[in-house]
């Protein structure tokens, strides 16, 4: 790690006040966030019936109660995660990654001071159009112990939304940084795919996490400028979610070296295990930088095979008769996802993966354009296990890697999954 | 039913003869094995091929990934073939699905020994280490051949089906597992 470790180990405000404050304190993560919720809510009910306000007051004040703690649960299960991030081997692409976690995780200065903005933003707007919070409050308008209340609930709101804001953000910009860094590797250099995947599964959550500011929606409709406010937001979070998970899509998954023998080599050995037996066959391969694709037929044992057991191994090899010490040699094991069956589950999965089927075909086309030209002149007189119409005979197997070994000089290495 | 159809596709006789030129002549095959947790396993390998008893020779490392998966599960399959990247028709290969023993270097006999020198010699180099090393030998159950659109498929009369003995199984696990430690 560049920057040392115990850098990671700061905390946001709001974990820390979780740690520190007593109620919070001496209990487990996942209890806080019901002790929270039950706190807050109580509290507010109370002050609904002492004060007698309207009936939309205690929904609205509950969805924003409800909203808090939701994103509190989030911020509990996601911040971990990021912390336990493995770094690249790649320098550049560890930096970009030890820049964004210090972004996100240390700079306590751009926290508070972004959800300082907008809480007083909210508040001056608040104390100007006072109409809103005298239709609320009802009797209770003008009472300073509700009015701490109020003051809290929207500081809450107020930092809670910065807070995704800034998430959203920062993701984006270190998913384009990590793209830009992942085009400097070289040799062995690679940010692991899983790590890759961690990332992209964590914009996703981020994206719901932020995205739960809908519950927001009905108590900024009472205002122009509140609900222009919240729609802001959302779009903004939308919009950068998207470019974050669109740049990660231009992570490769694989370093340089083991990408050139993915490329470069034509036949592929794919080995099946069933019934006691493993079975091996030769086949012709596409990899589009993430996935490893072949096409078998119906009639095949393979597809029997597969059916039943779908943990498959490949191996792709760099041959050289000449020097013992130019052969490479990747196996990648890990599951055999059939794309292309006349199923109710196979239809599903094309309709998911069409616009992907239809790449990998160019693919084909594209690396072995003898091949494709033999299937189609001697269409018809070749047995129906040959025919490559897709669909009626031949099924697209989708490797997804779960362990891969790179053999070069006659030495194993285990790449990182 | 089935029956008659074993005795007839074993009275077929013999392994075609190109496909004991493809096996006498190719550099590469391709083994495969079992892992203890059931996912398979391939490795690029160097063989030598005994015509007159019908298997499989290769090395291996005494604590390699195969050697420790053979003895774990000792059915294998293992495949050899010529690649042709301009027409489909003109690959053609070998499937041999069968088990395979572990046979300790000093008993694997001069012929093996000197055939499997003689076509690796120049490759390899003059400092191959011997030491902890160990013959991989496949008996083949079935022999596939294909050319082009061609299949053909044979079974061996000889293969006897491995009987398992509990102790036996038992044994070979904690003969691997005290391996791996």
């Amino acid at each position: 790690m560049s920057s040392g470790p115990i850098s990671w180990k700061r905390k946001w405000l709001y974990e820390e006040i979780v740690e520190r404050v007593p109620p919070f304190r001496w209990l487990p993560p996942t209890l806080d966030v019901v002790a929270q919720l039950l706190l807050v809510e109580t509290v507010g009910i109370l002050a609904f019936l002492y004060f007698q306000m309207p009936l939309n007051a205690v929904i609205f004040g509950s969805l924003a109660i409800v909203y808090t703690v939701v994103w509190s649960a989030g911020c509990l299960y996601v911040i971990p995660w990021l912390r336990r991030l493995r770094d690249p081997t790649n320098e550049q692409e560890n930096q970009v990654l030890a820049r964004y976690k210090n972004r996100l995780l240390n700079d306590r200065r751009a926290e508070v001071l972004g959800a300082t903005v907008c809480f007083v933003g909210v508040g001056l707007y608040l104390f100007i159009d006072q109409q809103i919070l005298q239709h609320f409050l009802g009797t209770g308008f003008g009472n300073p112990f509700l009015f701490i209340l109020i003051l809290i609930l929207s500081w809450d709101i107020a930092y809670r939304l910065w807070l995704s804001l800034m998430t959203t953000l920062n993701a984006a910009w270190r998913s384009i940084g990590l793209a830009r860094a992942a085009r400097s590797r070289r040799g062995l250099e690679y940010t692991a795919y899983s790590e890759v995947n961690t990332l992209r599964s964590l914009d996703l959550i981020n994206l719901y996490w932020a995205g739960t500011a809908v519950l927001l929606v009905p108590i900024a409709s009472t205002s122009y400028f509140l609900s222009l406010g919240i729609v802001g937001f959302l779009a903004a979070i939308l919009g950068f979610s998207l470019i974050s998970l669109m740049a990660m899509e231009l992570v490769p998954w694989f370093p340089p070296d083991v990408e050139s023998v993915l490329f470069h080599e034509r036949f592929a050995y794919v080995s099946v295990y069933t019934k006691n037996e493993p079975h091996t066959t030769p086949v012709i391969f596409g990899y589009d930088g993430k996935y490893l694709y072949f096409a078998i037929s119906f009639k095949s044992a393979k597809y029997r095979l597969i059916k039943e057991n779908n943990r498959i191994a490949v191996l792709v090899d760099m041959r050289d008769k000449g020097n013992i010490m130019n052969n490479r040699t990747i196996l990648m094991r890990g599951k055999g996802l059939l794309l292309g069956e006349l199923t109710p589950f196979g239809i599903l999965r094309m309709f998911i993966h069409g616009l992907w089927m239809i790449k990998v075909r160019m693919l084909f086309a594209k690396k072995y354009p003898k091949y494709m030209k033999y299937y189609k002149e001697k269409a018809d007189t070749l047995p129906p296990a040959w025919q490559s119409t897709p669909l009626l005979s031949r099924v697209l197997v989708r490797l997804e890697p779960e362990q891969v070994t790179y053999w070069r000089e006659a030495i194993p290495i285990s790449l990182r999954v | 039913m089935t029956s008659e159809l074993v005795i007839k596709l074993k009275a077929q006789k013999p392994v075609p003869r190109a496909a004991m030129n493809l096996l006498e002549n190719q550099f590469f095959s391709y083994l495969s094995t079992v892992e203890a947790d059931s996912n398979p396993h391939i490795t690029t390998m160097f063989y030598v091929w005994d015509e007159a008893r019908l298997r499989i020779y290769m090395i291996t490392g005494e604590n390699s990934r195969k050697a420790r998966n053979i003895r774990i599960n000792n059915r294998v399959s293992v495949t050899v073939d010529n690649r042709d990247p301009e027409s489909p028709a003109g690959n053609c290969g070998v499937l041999i699905r069968g088990r395979a023993n572990i046979v300790d270097i000093e008993e694997i006999g001069d012929v093996i020994m000197n055939k499997y020198f003689g076509k690796y010699l120049l490759f390899l180099g003059t400092g191959f280490p011997l030491g902890s090393r160990v013959f991989i030998e496949v008996i083949p159950r079935i022999l596939h051949y294909w050319k082009g659109v061609h299949f053909f498929k044979w079974l061996n009369p000889h293969y006897e089906k491995p009987i398992y003995k509990f102790s036996q199984v038992v044994s070979s696990i904690s003969d691997s597992s005290t391996l791996q430690r």
